[in-house]
């Protein structure tokens, strides 16, 4: 249980960061961390017995890498619950507004590839979505991103 | 009575029209003129975006090398999207818990884990009382 004890407080660092992308609030944003990893304790018990099993076919880097995936994907799923209800409360403090004003979905793709070491393919695993479409997303997240900072983008994809 | 302004005639704003278009966007603080406008106009500078959102594979950045060299077009656009992907990283919020929110989440785990090695160890103890009785059996038969 140590590994998995480690492993999760050496991530908290990415956990946050990716919640509070999406909800730009930091007691939010811990909350939603912490309910996806409870989340992560009652549906994959599976993957915590083969992080402890020796004799386990899968090794202990790719059952980590696993487990990485499935507390993101609940990070998110459980965010865009939670931001429905959260949409008039949460009061932001104006830093970061250009990337505020994107959709959930564009910040979270823009989030995951820009900020962690997350594989394009594991991205349209967490955010649901196939990768091809997962191309398109990021495509109009960049632009409305740049866009939202101001900028001309018109000549910029000839 | 009719008083015309000088600046209010339909081809004064008209011109006005016209050389607003034909105004030179800014990006990123430097005169940008319509690469559409320009003699020469690049194709694979439609693939520059994906290539610099790619994660620096080496087979399709190689690919574009040679372009690169001979294409002035390409090399503009190219330079410029990298300074734009610059500003897109600076500007997704990339925050960290503090001192207190980091101890709270520290309990939480270890409380959480505990629990579920507690609940671990109720799982296996079926399972081994299970073995112990088909070597039982096993025996019996021998």
């Amino acid at each position: 249980m140590k590994i998995l004890e480690s492993f999760l407080l050496d991530n908290n660092k990415i956990f946050f960061g990716f919640a509070y992308s999406l909800l730009s609030d930091d007691l939010q944003a811990q909350q939603v961390v912490i309910d996806a990893i409870y989340v992560f304790t009652l549906k994959r018990q599976d993957l915590i017995d083969q992080l402890h099993d020796d004799k386990s076919s899968l090794k202990q880097v790719d059952v980590l890498a696993q487990i990485n995936k499935f507390i993101l994907t609940q990070i998110f799923s459980i965010g865009q619950k939670r931001i429905i209800h959260l949409k008039n409360a949460i009061d932001s403090d104006g830093s970061f507004l250009a990337f505020y004003e994107m959709n959930m979905v564009k910040r979270a793709v823009i989030y995951l590839k820009y900020k962690t070491q997350t594989a394009f393919s594991e991205i349209a695993e967490i955010i649901d979505v196939n990768e091809f479409e997962l191309m398109g997303i990021l495509s109009s997240a960049q632009k409305n991103l740049i866009e939202n900072l101001g900028y001309d983008t018109k000549h910029l994809f000839v | 009575m009719n008083i015309e302004m000088p600046g209010s005639s339909p081809k004064v704003a008209i011109a006005k029209d016209k050389e607003n278009n034909n105004r030179k966007t800014e990006v990123l603080g430097q005169t940008d003129p319509d690469p559409l406008s320009q003699d020469r106009v690049c194709l694979h500078s439609r693939k520059l975006f994906s290539l610099i959102s790619s994660n620096d594979e080496v087979s399709s950045f190689e690919y574009m090398r040679r372009h690169f060299q001979e294409c002035s077009f390409c090399q503009n656009q190219y330079y410029k999207l990298l300074k734009l992907k610059t500003e897109i990283i600076k500007n997704i919020p990339d925050v960290m818990p503090d001192k207190t929110m980091q101890d709270s989440y520290a309990m939480e785990i270890s409380e959480m884990l505990a629990k579920v090695e507690s609940r671990g160890h109720f799982a296996k103890k079926p399972e081994m009382f299970l073995d112990k009785i088909f070597s039982f059996f096993s025996t019996l038969n021998h």
